[in-house]
């Protein structure tokens, strides 16, 4: 059956912003896969720079990544219940505090970062460890677990459940753990992905807290930037996509089995 | 299952809420044991807050009381009262299967893994949801769900069975066959069961006694038949079904008699100048015959029956049911006849 294109005009502008963004990704993969970047495919392609790429900075991506996923572990055991005391508490300070999570999602990161130091930089172990970047992270991205939670903890059908489940003689533990975690999974599973994401990517307050034995890839990135040929950056952008990517997917897979199985 | 049903006693239990308004005045009442209480009422009436207050879900005002046979539960949490509760939209926990959903009482009870099997085999033959037994809850119709979560509201043996508009949710024909359904299985259960309802109906044909409530107290209480026949009040008579009402001078009710025009009806003056009557129990008769003169005013068809609307000389417009082969029609003159022993006082005003 042929389709037919109801407005061509909508068409057209769809696919000029298509081109227009795709345009810088597929310069910006190809100028990592050729020897001269000004002397584009004529010069020949080579995989030259992404081993240089991972040599130099093989060990950011590495760190990146467990960051990302320690962020999304420490967020879910602090988050989760963070996130049922907030729904089920109708108080003033309930709202503030709320408030006040939120606010290192607007005040930049490179201020967050700054308070970070002020206070905690003096424990050396601790400044120089990878912790420091992950505690600056979880600041940043636990809100965002924290509301999709929340919201999920305050729909009225987990309220009779959770009251369901006292009649029934569950205690507190068994119902949060039993009942009411794996109602709210899928909202878990949607703000883990958001957190994985956030984290993955954060600039601004890394750079801040990073030292030059503890980077992360978008730190190394601006580094490489800053101080390699035009064909490394390239070269490590793309290094960023062949990890990031699949990850993400696998990520979204299985929030979409998640919320296919315990949503209702 | 419950092998020794307990009574659930009732005293001056009351509800305050934090910004003052009263959700129930104090309230006593006493379920015998094994029988099924309806509390019926409107939205708002402060059925479901005297349910919660059973439950142990809403703490009671100091000076309450709430005792499951001779055991005082007034201070124990829901968790310990060992009620079992259905509830309006069910309740199920979507990610268990149809046979954990049942069992869960057991298992956060520690009842043995054996013993916990055999409990919710019964009663999923009890429910006839046998081959549902590995669904989960939202592959289930309505009226399934529902079976699913009195199955596991009764599975622990409760004391008190507690039952918050469990069939609302339902379309009506379902509604219906599920009412009759579970009034069976109350009666097999031989369990103490308080139920919660707005519908008159619902009440009538699943409680062994209801209990009639407004603005947050019981209005009157007793067998279904006896408060649809014997009403204390207007709203009780209003709320069980439609009632008609008339109204006599003072000079009528001394003299013991209710005139319409030239046609006079002996009435006792006990039943005081305010008197109710049932569409059920009036009866229309070819005009000139001996009867209240009145005009139909409105007919409508209703299958079964015809019901009419008579307008009578010096009284309001009155509801007449009809058998559905009665050919009267809007403007035809008729007469009206009441059996005075049909006529009901008004009662008190709330």
């Amino acid at each position: 059956m042929k389709r037919r294109i109801q407005s061509p005009g909508l068409a057209l502008v769809t696919a000029l912003v298509a081109v227009f963004m795709m345009v810088p990704m597929v310069l910006s993969i190809s100028a990592a896969l050729v020897n001269n970047y000004s002397q584009g495919f004529a010069s020949g392609l080579t995989l030259r720079w992404l081993v240089q790429v991972i040599e130099i900075y093989g060990q950011t991506v590495v760190w990146s990544v467990a960051i990302a996923f320690a962020c999304v572990v420490g967020n879910i055991l602090i988050g989760v219940p963070a996130a049922y005391a907030l729904a089920r508490n109708p108080s003033r300070w309930a709202k503030t505090f709320e408030e006040i999570l939120t606010l290192p999602v607007a005040v930049p990161g490179l201020a967050t970062g700054l308070a970070l130091i002020l206070a905690y930089g003096t424990f050396r172990d601790f400044r120089q460890s990878y912790g420091f970047i992950l505690v600056g992270h979880m600041v940043f991205t636990l809100p965002f677990l924290v509301r999709t939670v929340a919201a999920a903890f305050q729909r009225p059908d987990l309220v009779t459940m959770d009251e369901a489940a006292r009649t029934l003689g569950a205690n507190f533990t068994k119902r949060f753990l039993g009942i009411l975690v794996p109602a709210v999974l899928p909202a878990i599973a949607a703000g883990s992905l958001m957190v994985f994401t956030l984290s993955i990517g954060e600039f601004n307050l890394t750079w801040m807290l990073h030292t030059p034995l503890t980077r992360t890839l978008p730190v190394g990135l601006a580094d490489s930037y800053a101080s390699m040929r035009l064909e490394v950056g390239s070269a490590y952008t793309l290094v960023f996509f062949i990890v990031v990517l699949p990850m993400l997917w696998l990520l979204q897979w299985s929030a979409t089995l998640l919320e296919k199985k315990y949503g209702n | 299952m419950a092998t020794n049903p307990v009574s659930v006693d009732i005293q001056s239990a009351a509800k305050t809420y934090p910004d003052g308004t009263q959700g129930l005045k104090p309230t006593s009442l006493t379920i015998e044991p094994a029988e099924v209480m309806a509390l019926l009422g409107p939205s708002g009436c402060g059925k479901t807050t005297l349910l919660r207050i059973i439950a142990g879900l809403e703490t009671v005002d100091s000076g309450g009381s709430i005792r499951f046979g001779e055991r005082d539960v007034t201070a124990l949490p829901v968790e310990k009262r060992q009620v079992g509760m259905v509830f309006q939209h069910y309740a199920l926990f979507p990610h268990l299967s149809v046979a954990a959903n049942i069992g869960y009482g057991l298992k956060v009870r520690g009842v043995e893994r054996l013993r916990q099997r055999q409990i919710v085999g019964d009663l999923l033959d009890l429910v006839r949801l046998q081959e549902h037994a590995h669904k989960r809850p939202t592959e289930l119709s309505g009226g399934q769900r529902q079976r699913v979560a009195l199955a596991r509201a009764v599975a622990a043996e409760p004391k008190v069975l507690l039952l918050d508009e469990p069939l609302t949710a339902l379309d009506a024909k379902l509604k219906e066959s599920l009412r009759d359904e579970l009034a069976q299985l109350l009666r097999r259960l031989s369990i103490t069961a308080v139920y919660v309802t707005h519908d008159q109906q619902e009440a009538m044909a699943i409680a062994d006694r209801m209990a009639v409530m407004q603005s947050g107290q019981i209005v009157q209480l007793g067998r279904p038949e006896a408060l649809y026949r014997q009403p204390s009040h207007a709203f009780v008579a209003s709320f069980l079904g439609r009632i008609n009402q008339l109204t006599r001078t003072s000079e009528q009710t001394a003299n013991g008699v209710l005139c319409f025009d030239t046609f006079t009806l002996p009435v006792p003056s006990s039943l005081g100048p305010q008197l109710m009557v049932r569409p059920e129990h009036i009866c229309v008769q070819p005009a000139h015959t001996p009867g209240a003169p009145g005009v139909v005013s409105a007919r409508t068809f209703l299958g079964e029956k015809v019901q009419l609307k008579v307008s009578l000389p010096n009284q309001p417009p009155v509801l007449v049911d009809c058998h559905g082969d009665v050919l009267w029609q809007a403007d035809d003159r008729v007469s009206i006849v009441i059996d005075p022993k049909h006529l009901l006082p008004f009662g008190d005003s709330l």
